[in-house]
Parts: C-alpha cells; structure tokens; sequence
C-alpha cells in the first residue's frame, strides 16, 4: 500500500525533527511547526480542539468492556492527525483539498479470540475528518467521538461509533472523574534529551453501549480511558518504540505508564498514578520498570505480550495478560494493541500499546 | 553477292576457348542457292550466324554486295537483318504475340517495304489463306515454318539464311516445305544458303559445301 | 537419398539467388506488414486497457451526476459510511490528460506504485504536488510549465495523475468527475439512495475507447492484409517460376525412384526452411514498421478519438510467434498451386514450360462475371447496408471486384487499342502487352489496390481537410482566445477587455450525462459572432433566439446520428429543464457528444460552473497590441492568451498528424506493389526470351526493344493507374458517405483534387519503371549468344 508511507515518512519526520534542538528556545522546529512548550497552561474546553500548528497529535480511547453474553472485549477509537506542514486548513479554510492536514482513523473491537480493526483515512479541508471544539465532535468519515455533554466539560460525556467491514459499535460515555494532566501539569517529557509533547486524559469514562458482530448485536458496559496528545518531536532520533500502558485498578485509581525503548539500550519510563478522587502523581525516568516476561509470535515477530510493572514506590507489582494476544493493529503502520488483565500486588484491567516491533 | 573470306571465330568455355571456325571463305552468288553440311558441332549455325548478321566474327570479311558487313555496328547489322538477310530457323521464328498475318507483314513494315500484293502472292503460294488470324502456338510445326518462309520472302532479301528449317518436321512435311522455299526464293530472286544434315534434301541445291574441323572443304 | 535429392532440388536455388531472395522477400514483406499492423493494435489495446484500468474504472462501479459530483456529496457519502473516493479527469488546452486521484482513500493500484516505498514521495504528493506520468508524456508535461512531475510507467501515456486538489487547480474545476466504490463495503451502511442522489453506473464489459477506436484499428487491419494479399502475390509468382524451372529435375528425380510422396515433402519441407527463415526476417521488420509508425499512431488516435497510447512499443513473444505462424500460413497458401501442379505432373509429359499464353476467353468471361458480382454486392452494401461491418464489407467487395475486373477491362482496352497502334513496332507492342496482362496481373491487380486506395484516402483526407479547414474559419471567428487561471482574474481581465474590444464572449461548459453517456454543453452568449459564423446542418429559424430564451439546444452531427435526434426532440440537459433541440452543427474530430445552449439559461442550472476562457471579438490588427497588454497586466502564462490564426494553426496541426499514418501506410503499399511487379517481371524476363529473340533477329536493336519493353510496362502501369482513379473515388465515397458516418458520427461533402491524381500517375509510371528497369536491363545485357541460343536450343 502507498498510504503506508505516508505514515512512515511522518515518523521519520519526527526522528529528524529531534534532531532539531537548536530551534527548540524559538519554539518551532527546522519546518515551522510549533514545539511543545513546559509553560503553555493547558485550557480546557479549547485545547480539546485541534492544534494545526504541531506536526501530529491524537484522540485515543480504549474501553475495558464486558458483554451480556459474559465475554469480555476491547474497543479501540483512535483519531489522528499529523500535518504535511505546519498550516491552518481545517474544516471551513478555502481551498480544501490543497490541505496540509491528514487524519487517520483506527478502530478496533477484541474479544478472546477474534480482533477486528479497521482504519481510515482522509484529508482535512474538506469536512470528511477533523475536530470542531463546539460542539466538540472528532470524525472520520463516519466514525464519531462527539460530545453529549449538557453542562460541565465537553468530554465529560460522549457518544462514539465506528464501523469496519465485519464490525461496528455505538457507546454512551460518561465520566466519573475529572481530567488528568499528565506530565508537568501536561508537559510530558519524552526523552532524556528532553523530547516531549502536551499531554492529559480522561480515564474515569463508565461505558455502556452495543457492538454489534458477524454474530449479532451484543450489549456492554465498562470502563474507557481516552488520552489526548499532541506535538511536534516525540520520540527521539535513537528511540525505536514504546510500550505504554493504561490500568484501571479495582480500587479505583488508574496508572499511565510508558517506556521507550532505545537503541543505545538505556530506556525511558514514565509514569502517572492517578487516585480514585483524580490526583496526580508524576513519576520521572527510572520510577516505573517494565519487563517483559513472555513473547508470542504475533503477524510474524515476536512480541512481548506479558509484562511484569512495577512501581515501588507506590508498592505495585504486577503481572499482565493479553485479553487476546494476538490484538495486532494491521494497520499503514502496524502496531499492537489490546486489552489486558493483571494479577499481583493489584489487580484490574486495562489497555496495552506496543509500537517498534519490526 | 555474298563474300566471306577468312573468317575465324572462337567461344570461351569452361575448358577455354573453343576455336570453331579457323578461316573459312565462302561465296554465295545472286539467286544461287547452296546447301551447308557437316557434323553436329561442326560450326554450320556459327557461320549462318555470322552470315546473317547476328554474330560478329574474330577475324575476316564478310560483304553483301561489295559492301562489308564485319564492321558494322549493332544497329547497322539490325539494319542488314532488316532490310537485306532473311533468316530461318529450325524453331521459334515466329513472334507468339502476333496472328499469322500480322507475323508474315511484320519484317516487311520494319524494312519499310510492304508489298501488299507480294504478301498476297507468299500467302497463297504457302497455304496460308486460312490460317491469317491464327496465333503461332495454334500451328503445327510444319505450318509454323511456311509461316516463317513467307515472312522471311516478304522483304525480298538478298539472301536467305536457313538453318535446319525443316529439322523439327517428318519427311513429307519437310519435302513439301522444303519445295515451298525453293519456289519461294526463286519466285523473290533470292539466293539461298541452307543448313542441312539431310543429304537428300542437300541433293536438291545448286551446290553443296561440307565444313569440318573449321573449315570449308 | 533424402539428402541426395534435397541438394538436387536445393542446387537450383545457388543456381537463381534472385528468386530465392525475391521469396524470401516477399513473404518477409507480407509478415512484416501484416504482423506490423498486428503489434501496432495490440499496443493500442494495451495501452485502452491501461488507461481502463487506472483508477479502478474497469472494474468498480461508480457515482456519477450530470454536471459532475460537488465536493458536498463526496463528504456527505464518507460522512454515511461509504468508501467511495473521488476522481477528477480532464484535459489540459494542450491536450494533455489530467487525472486527480485522492491516494487516502483510493483503491490499490499501480499508477501509485511510484508512491510505494518512497517515504518522500507520496507526502510531496498530497503537499507540494506533483504529477506522476508516463515516461513518453514526460516531454509534454516539461514543456507545459505545469507542477513538477515524476515517472510512472503504470500511468497510461498522455496523462498525468495529480493529487486531487492539484488537478482541480489545474482544471480550474471544483466539480468532481466521479466517485469510485470500493468494492468491499463497511457492514450495516444505509443504501445508498437514502444517502445520494448520485447514479451509480457499472462500467462497461469493454472499455469505451476500445469500442470507439475499434474502427480505427479495422481500418489498419484491412491495411495489413491488403499489404499481406499483395506480399502473397510476390511470394506465389516466386514459388511458381521456381517450381517451373524445376520441372525437369522433379521429372529426372522421380525417374531415379523417388516417389511422389517423397518429393512432395521435400518440396513442402524445404518451402517450410525458406518461410521459416522469411518468417524470420518478417519479424524484425514488422518490429521496425510497428515502432516507426506507432507515433503515427498515437498521433492520429489523440487527434481522432483522443485516445492515448504509448509511442513505445514492447516485444512480446506471442506477437513473434503468429507472426512466423502466419508466414508459414502465407508460404503453404502462395506454394499450394504449384505443389498441387507437382502432384498432378504426369511422369513421362515433357519438361515443357507452362504457357504463358492467353487466358482462354471462357477463364475470362468467369472472371467478368465474378467481378460485377462483386461490384453489384459492394453497390448494394454501399446504398443499403447500415453498419460500420457492411461499410468494410462493402469496401472489400468493391476492392476485390475491381481487382478481378481489371484483367479483363485490360485486355478489352488493349483489343481497341490494337485497332489504333501504328507501325509494326506500335503494333507488336500492345500485342505483347496483350499477352503479358495474364501474368502480370496478379502485379497489376496489387498496384491497382495500392493506387486505389491512394487515391481514396487521399481524397478522403483531402475531404475531411478541406472541409475541416472552411468549418475552422467558421467557427473560429472571434480574434482573440484567454483563459485566466482564477474566476478572479477571469472578471478582472473580463472588465479590463470589455471596454478595449467588440465583445467579450464566454467559452464554458458542463459536462452531463446524457442518454448513458457523457455529453458537454457549451454556454454561448447571444451575439451575431455566433449567429453569423455557427455552421448549421439544419436548424430552426428562431434557432438563436430560443437558444437565448432557454427554448432550444443545439446538439453536434455525432450525437444527432448517433441518438437519432431531429430538431424538435426533446432532451433533458438538467432537472426541470427539458429543451427541444433547434438545431444540428457539423463539429468534426470530436468524439464525443456535444450541445450548445444559451449562456444565460444553462448558468442557471449550473451557476457554480466556473468560466475561464473568453473569446475576444476585436479589431484584428489591434489583437497583437492586446494581447502584449493583457500579458503583461495579469502576468498571464504564454498559453492563456491565444490568437485566432494560432488556434486555426494548432488545430491544423493536430489534423495534419491525425493522418500521418495513412500516409505512411499508402506509401508502404505502393511501395509492395511496386515489388510486386517487380518480381512477376523479373519472373516473366528469363521467359520472355522467345518473345523477344525473334524480333531482335528480324531486325531491330536491342535499344528499341528494351524501349519497348518499357514502354509496355509503363502502359499497363498507366491503364491500371486509369482505372485505379475511378475505383479510388469510388472507395473515397464509401469512406466517406458510409464509414465515417458509421465510425465517426460525420459525414463529410466529397472533395476531389485531381491534381493529386497526376502525381500518383507520375509515380505509378515511376515504379513501374524502375521495377521493369532491372529485368530489362538484364534482357538486353545478355551476351547475343543467348538470344541465338533459343533458336539453337533442342528442348
Ligand atoms: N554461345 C556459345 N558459347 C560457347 N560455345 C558455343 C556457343 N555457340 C556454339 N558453341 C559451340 O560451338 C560449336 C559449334 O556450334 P554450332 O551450333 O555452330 O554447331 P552446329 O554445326 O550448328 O551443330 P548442329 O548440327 O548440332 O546444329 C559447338 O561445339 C558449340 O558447343
Ligand atoms: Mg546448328
């Protein structure tokens, strides 16, 4: 596929761009794009929004769900954007097709023994896909993360649909908690030579909606998380890929935690503990280990799919396990993702993303 | 009339040069009519050849009349054949493309001396009446040679050369074409020099003349 | 023994390596023309086949909507689920092809494999821009001064393949030409016709430019097995001769116990080892004929049909082979008869050449009868027939029957003649040619075909030239032609001219679908510009004026003859608007349907239809002055602004090329021809002996003779081009009358130019000439001896 490089090249931009530190005081990097600032006070409702002036950003959710039939699935909603070069063409800006903005959709439904995705993609410019802050709606072609929200944040409450050729779901979200910034009060530092991006999340989402399958419709509730990103220079030139985690404990609080795993061999970790009320905790470099602790032979590589986290210092260690370990997202730039449980000093449930793995 | 002396003539072979004729003399008189004889490859048609104007000799004179013939160009020898030499072969005189009538005129237009009458006369003392529209390939051989006779008596010549006219043709028919000729060339005045391996019909001629190991004897 | 008696038979080629290379000629010549012709279409076909399959247009079905399909109806498609994306196609005033494509939700494709794998590539694709094209196109677009470009030898020739916001900018359009649907379709979708009105159509089992050339490529495919017939005759009278020669050695072979069998295989197996190696020859010429002619080609399909095809030929392997099959094909039909003659030899009959004598009167008459049968059934197909198929039928029955007249009408000429020939020579003259028409009409009859069909295309071309050349003056009457690049330019440079000319007239269009196809139609404002100078076929009286009212439509010859329309028809050019047809227009070289309406009704169907170019009435010698004005205020490109003689120049010269190849191929075919008589003379020569020996001995030199000779050639070469003339007119007027306007939708008033006539006789003697001059000189060279010798000759 062509689209594919599409996708490549982005990535690679982001290496070279690492390598642009020079610019980083003047806040734009060697192609104009806006770099990530550690004082820029994150506002809410209007950083839900867009943010063309940055090279690429997200609206990840990902949603622990059990079924009525008892079985226990994995949804994925991800929209991204990622910008041919740094430009204002949204949705209502004149020429449309002539847009530097390109969005790609990935949607995916897992249960224990089927993982189904799709993916989308579309330009901006002409109203096939982008983001309208109010009311907040972020869409693909027919796919919609959109605001349902009477009063309160935008995202306090949502409505998500997606659909690919043998699946589709349709969830009611609403939000138990308050937003996290995650990071530097949403500065989330990536990289010892201080690559970073802008970066909070919802993770206190109860879902309760329909997926329906080849099987038929099958109805669900559970917990989502949804994480929004975005920036110019995320990983750094000697960076390969990371694995990152989301954990809803049973008691309540949540865990963000990721590491990057370099080339040079010394990795990165980060995390953020989130208790049941919504306060943050940081942790920088090193807090957080991540091992893997068995691999499976995953669309031909071999891919850790159990981890052992740990977190002394709030006296976690835990043991995951893939819902499914065979959640590959086949997708322009492939990448594992899919839901997990764990066992150990805590237990719950959440989502894993692994990306690098050639 | 005619005066040959001293004629040679040779052809390249394979083998090299064959030397056929090595100085052969000959005269032939007004209205006389002489028979040439020898073996087969002994020269007869060679010499007729250069006779009649078709071939050039080595060496050695030929003239008609006093005048010579040896050196004259392609188109002075044309105009002897034309106009002066009649020649008859043993086949394939006539031109396939023409009716009988039309072959018996057609030296006669060339030379320019068409004498209706005297063609008239030729037909009918040859036979001919009958065949005028006719096309040669629609002859026998026997009539094909009248034909030949006519056209060659219609400019009147001088002298006719004949070689083997009557080799393709059963006894009778050759007798009966061979009078036709001899009434022929006398009723034209013309003298008459005929190839023949048949001493019979050699017998007939004023004179005869036996050419061997390229010469006359 | 085989061995033995193949080098018997084999000797006599050594013997006569005029004959064998006037054989293997031949046949080359036949294979190289016929397979040439074959690889020129199959490389068209590929070429349709390529531009099919780009985008998906072959095989997945498609939104379309009279006027084109918005920006908003492809969005609000996606936005219902729908994997449909979009495409843009067009042409550029240059002629070049533009494809827009949006590669994020295109189908897979190889157009886009230059994208693959590149990781620059295809972000500057979708960003900056550029064009992907075809490795011939390259030129093109370079000289355009369009966006940069990239190779891309998927993309059909002729076109380049943008991004979709690239090629809408560079079409000045926002209109999109369709939406292609994948074929594989998200699950649980609302049906389609709850979310558009867009038509869904399903493409066609062929594509239509493989329908619409198709005439086109019979058109060559008669050409080739005219050239292949012609070759043939070349090859049979070769064999033939041979074979004769050869009697006496078939006789003493077969007298030495080979049996009949026997010989008949070597024969066959050694005519098999020559057309192997003819076959062979054949091939690489018919390459070298393909890949010259093939720019032609590609020429005259852009011109006629626009239709692009690579200037490029590829070998295929396939092609190699039907060419040697046919070779062989050719050399077992050309070498039957004289095998068969082999196989009823008696043994004992003599060695006895085969007269060339006289056709028997009764051969003759069966000939005759033959050939106005042909003639009556081409009369019959040309008034009655009423299809492209009777059309070629008809010009075959009309070829052929002339072909089969000739000999006779020959032969009754030259009997007249006769009576008229003066003097022995004069006389014996036109009787030998008499006698020669039997055997050199197979020659004849080829260069009566090569001549014919000179004069027909010649005149048709002309025809077409002609009128094309009046119906230009016509049409383009305005003195002045600009396209701006932006609507804002456009009322910028339309509000600066409106003061300083006559009349600023607006040249827009939309493209609808009409009765299942695509159709254009034009706006054109009232003005006497158009009143004046529009060339119509018929029309009503008030035809302009219920243009103007929105009452009336003018529609193109193609689409009149083609959807049989007559004035008063009604035709539905947008929803709620249903005009009568006023009018009918010749619109020659375009393929396609075309409709002329009001300016003022049709922008109210279509008011977003962007309008670019303007023709500028003015007064001529001001036009340069304007044009160095406009150039300069706007900063317009060299090609927006054109001018009337430059336009007239331009079309003139897409015309000229449009015919290039039947030019090339009438040249070929007189050339064949022109061999083929060659070798009946050179086969008649060494027969010709005893023709020609009893006329020297009697008195005339060899000078006059090969004069005659000459002369007699070149009298049956004149006779045959006398009668080529009226067959020529003849197959000019089907052409004309019942192809074009089953192939093209045109019919086009007769022009005859008889100018042209005396120069193709002037090259008919010219090679008749020169092919008798060889034989001639080779009769006439001959020592006397030979002469003498046939009188000498015992056979
Ligand atoms: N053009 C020629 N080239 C080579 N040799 C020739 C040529 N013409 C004749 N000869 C040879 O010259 C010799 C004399 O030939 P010519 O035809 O004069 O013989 P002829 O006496 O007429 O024989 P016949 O009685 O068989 O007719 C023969 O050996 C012949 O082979
Ligand atoms: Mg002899």
């Amino acid at each position: 596929m062509t689209v594919k490089a599409l996708w490549a090249t982005l990535w690679i931009c982001f290496a070279s761009a690492a390598g642009a530190q020079g610019f980083a005081g003047l806040g734009t990097d060697i192609d104009g794009f806006a770099l990530p600032d550690p004082d820029t006070e994150l506002t809410f409702p209007a950083d839900h929004d867009a943010h063309p002036g940055f090279r690429i950003e997200w609206w990840y959710l990902t949603a622990n769900l059990r079924g009525a039939d008892g079985q226990d699935y994995g949804v994925q909603w991800t929209l991204f954007r990622s910008a041919l070069s740094p430009g204002t063409d949204l949705p209502g800006d004149g020429d449309g097709w002539q847009t530097p903005q390109i969005w790609m959709g990935h949607a995916a439904v897992t249960s224990a023994g089927e993982h189904r995705f799709a993916q989308r993609l579309a330009r901006g410019g002409i109203g096939q896909a982008g983001v309208t802050p109010d009311p907040f709606e972020a869409h693909i072609d027919d796919w919609v993360m959109r605001s349902t929200a009477t009063q309160g944040d935008p995202l306090d409450a949502l409505k998500l649909r997606a659909r690919g050729q043998d699946f589709a779901y349709d969830l009611d979200l609403r939000a138990e908690g308050p937003l996290v910034l995650q990071g530097d009060r949403g500065y989330s530092v990536k990289s010892p030579t201080g690559e970073a991006s802008h970066y909070y999340s919802q993770p206190f989402y109860q879902v309760s909606g329909t997926l329906t399958l080849p099987g038929g419709d099958v109805a669900v509730t559970g917990q989502a998380w949804l994480d929004r990103e975005w920036s110019s220079q995320p990983l750094a030139q000697d960076q390969e890929g990371w694995d990152w985690l989301s954990l809803h404990f049973d008691d309540g609080a949540k865990l963000m935690g990721f590491g990057l795993r370099s080339s040079s061999g010394a990795h990165f970790t980060s995390a953020t503990w989130i208790s049941a009320a919504g306060e943050v905790t940081a942790y920088g470099d090193g807090a957080l280990t991540l091992d893997p602790l068995e691999t499976a032979s995953v669309a031909g590589r071999e891919v850790p799919v159990r981890w052992r986290v740990t977190l002394p210092d709030q006296g976690l260690r835990i043991d995951t396990a893939p819902l499914n370990p065979q959640a590959w997202m086949g997708t322009l730039f492939p990448y594992w993702e899919g839901p997990v449980r764990f066992d150990g000093s805590h237990s719950g449930q959440g989502y894993l993303e692994m990306t690098g793995y050639e | 009339m005619l005066s040959a002396r001293n004629l040679f003539k040779s052809f390249a072979t394979s083998e090299g040069p064959l030397q056929v004729l090595r100085g052969v003399s000959v005269d032939v008189a007004a209205g006389e009519s002489v028979a040439l004889t020898g073996e087969s490859g002994s020269g007869k048609s060679t010499l007729l050849h250069l006779l009649g104007c078709l071939d050039t000799p080595e060496s050695g004179t030929i003239t008609l009349q006093g005048a010579p013939l040896h050196d004259l160009d392609e188109a002075g020898r044309a105009a002897i054949r034309r106009r002066h030499v009649s020649v008859i072969f043993q086949q394939l005189n006539l031109i396939p493309s023409l009716t009988v009538a039309q072959n018996l005129a057609f030296q006669a237009r060339l030379a320019g001396v068409l004498d209706p009458e005297w063609q008239d006369e030729i037909a009918a003392r040859l036979g001919l009446d009958t065949l005028l529209d006719r096309y040669p390939e629609q002859l026998s051989g026997g009539q094909q040679q009248r034909v030949a006779i006519g056209r060659s008596l219609a400019i009147r010549p001088e002298l006719v050369l004949a070689d083997e006219p009557t080799g393709n043709l059963d006894e009778t028919t050759a007798d009966n074409v061979m009078d036709l000729l001899l009434d022929g060339v006398g009723r034209s005045r013309s003298a008459l020099l005929m190839v023949t391996h048949s001493p019979r019909l050699a017998a007939r001629l004023n004179r005869v003349l036996h050419l061997r190991e390229g010469r006359l004897t | 023994m085989n061995r033995a008696a193949f080098q018997a038979l084999w000797s006599h080629w050594r013997r006569h390596p005029v004959q064998l290379a006037t054989l293997v000629l031949g046949l080359a010549l036949a294979t190289a023309l016929w397979s040439g012709v074959q690889a020129i279409n199959a490389e068209a076909r590929n070429s349709y086949d390529r531009a099919a399959a780009l985008m998906g247009q072959d095989s997945l079905d498609r939104l379309e909507a009279p006027g084109g399909v918005t920006p908003a109806q492809y969005v609000a498609l996606r936005r219902a689920g729908w994997d449909v994306s979009p495409v843009v196609e067009g042409r550029l005033a240059t002629g070049l092809g533009i494809v827009g494509v949006d590669p994020l939700t295109a189908p897979p494709q190889p157009a886009l494999s230059a994208l693959a794998g590149d990781t620059d590539a295809l972000s500057g694709f979708l960003g900056t821009g550029f064009l992907l094209v075809a490795p011939e196109t390259a030129a093109q677009v370079a000289q355009d001064g369009l966006p940069p470009f990239r190779i891309s030898p998927d993309v059909p020739a002729g076109t380049a393949l943008g991004d979709i916001g690239l090629a809408l900018r560079l079409l000045g359009t926002d209109r999109l030409s369709h939406l292609l649907i994948a074929a594989e379709q998200p699950m649980g979708l609302p049906p389609l016709s709850d979310v558009t009105d867009l038509r869904r159509v399903t493409p066609e089992d062929t594509s239509s430019l493989a329908q619409l050339t198709d005439s086109f490529h019979l058109n060559l495919t008669a050409f080739g097995l005219l050239s292949f017939a012609v070759g043939l005759f070349i090859v049979q009278s070769a064999i033939g001769l041979a074979f004769e020669q050869r009697r006496g050695a078939f006789r003493t072979l077969r007298a030495l116990g080979i049996s009949l069998n026997r010989l008949m295989g070597l024969l066959a197996l050694e005519l098999g080892a020559i057309a192997l190696i003819a076959g062979l020859a054949g091939i690489a010429l018919g390459y070298g004929i393909a890949a010259a002619l093939l720019p032609g080609v590609a020429g005259t399909l852009r011109g006629l049909y626009g239709a692009q095809v690579s200037g490029t030929l590829g070998f295929d392997p396939l092609w190699a082979a039907s060419a040697l099959g046919i070779a062989l094909l050719g050399a077992a039909v050309a070498g039957a008869q004289a095998l068969w003659r082999v196989a009823q030899m008696p043994l004992l009959a003599p060695a006895q050449p085969r007269a060339w004598a006289m056709a028997s009167g009764r051969a003759i008459r069966v000939q005759a009868m033959a050939a106005l049968g042909l003639l009556a059934v081409a009369a019959v197909l040309a008034i009655w027939g009423g299809s492209l198929l009777a059309g070629f039928a008809c010009l075959g029955a009309l070829l052929i029957g002339s072909a089969l007249a000739l000999p006779v009408v020959l032969l009754w000429l030259l009997r007249g003649g006769a009576r008229l020939a003066r003097g022995a020579m004069g006389e014996w003259l036109v009787a030998d040619a008499r006698q020669q028409v039997p055997a050199l009409s197979l020659a004849l009859m080829a260069l009566l075909l090569a001549l014919a069909a000179n004069v027909g295309v010649g005149t048709m071309v002309g025809s077409f030239r002609g009128t094309f050349v009046g119906w230009l003056d016509q049409r383009l009457a305005s003195e002045l032609y600009v396209t701006a690049r932006t609507e804002a330019e456009a009322a910028a440079v339309r509000d600066w001219l409106a003061p300083r000319s006559d009349a600023v007239l607006p040249i827009w269009s939309v493209a609808i679908t009409l009765r299942g196809a695509p159709a254009q139609v034009y706006g054109v404002a009232d003005h006497p510009t158009y009143r004046d100078n529009w060339p119509l076929l018929s029309a009503d009286p008030a035809a302009w004026d219920r243009l103007a009212t929105g009452d009336g439509v003018l529609v193109n010859e193609q689409m009149a003859r083609r959807d049989g329309l007559d004035l008063g028809d009604t035709l539905t050019l947008a929803e709620g608007w249903a005009p009568p047809v006023v009018g009918i227009y010749s619109d020659y070289g375009n393929p396609q349907a075309q409709l002329i309406a009001g300016t003022g009704p049709l922008a109210a169907r279509y008011p977003d239809q962007p309008r670019l170019r303007y023709a500028v009435r003015a007064d001529p010698s001001r036009v340069p002055a304007l044009i160095d004005d406009l150039r300069q205020r706007f900063d317009l490109p060299r090609d927006a602004l054109r001018d009337q003689a430059e336009v007239k120049a331009l079309s003139l010269r897409i015309f000229d090329q449009t015919f290039l190849v039947t030019g090339a191929l009438n040249v070929l075919t007189l050339g064949v021809a022109g061999f083929a008589m060659l070798t009946s003379l050179l086969t008649l020569s060494s027969l010709r002996l005893p023709q020609v020996a009893p006329v020297w001995a009697l008195g005339v030199t060899p000078g006059t003779i090969a004069l005659a000779e000459l002369a007699r050639t070149a009298l049956l070469a004149l006779l045959t081009w006398a009668l080529a003339v009226p067959v020529g007119l003849a197959l000019a007027w089907v052409l004309l009358a019942v192809v074009n306007v089953q192939a093209f939708g045109w019919r086009l008033p007769m022009m005859v130019f008889p100018g042209g006539w005396l120069w193709l006789g002037l090259w008919a003697l010219l090679a008749a000439l020169l092919a008798s001059a060889w034989p001639v000189w080779r009769l006439m060279s001959m020592p006397g001896g030979q002469l003498l010798r046939v009188f000498a000759n015992d056979r």
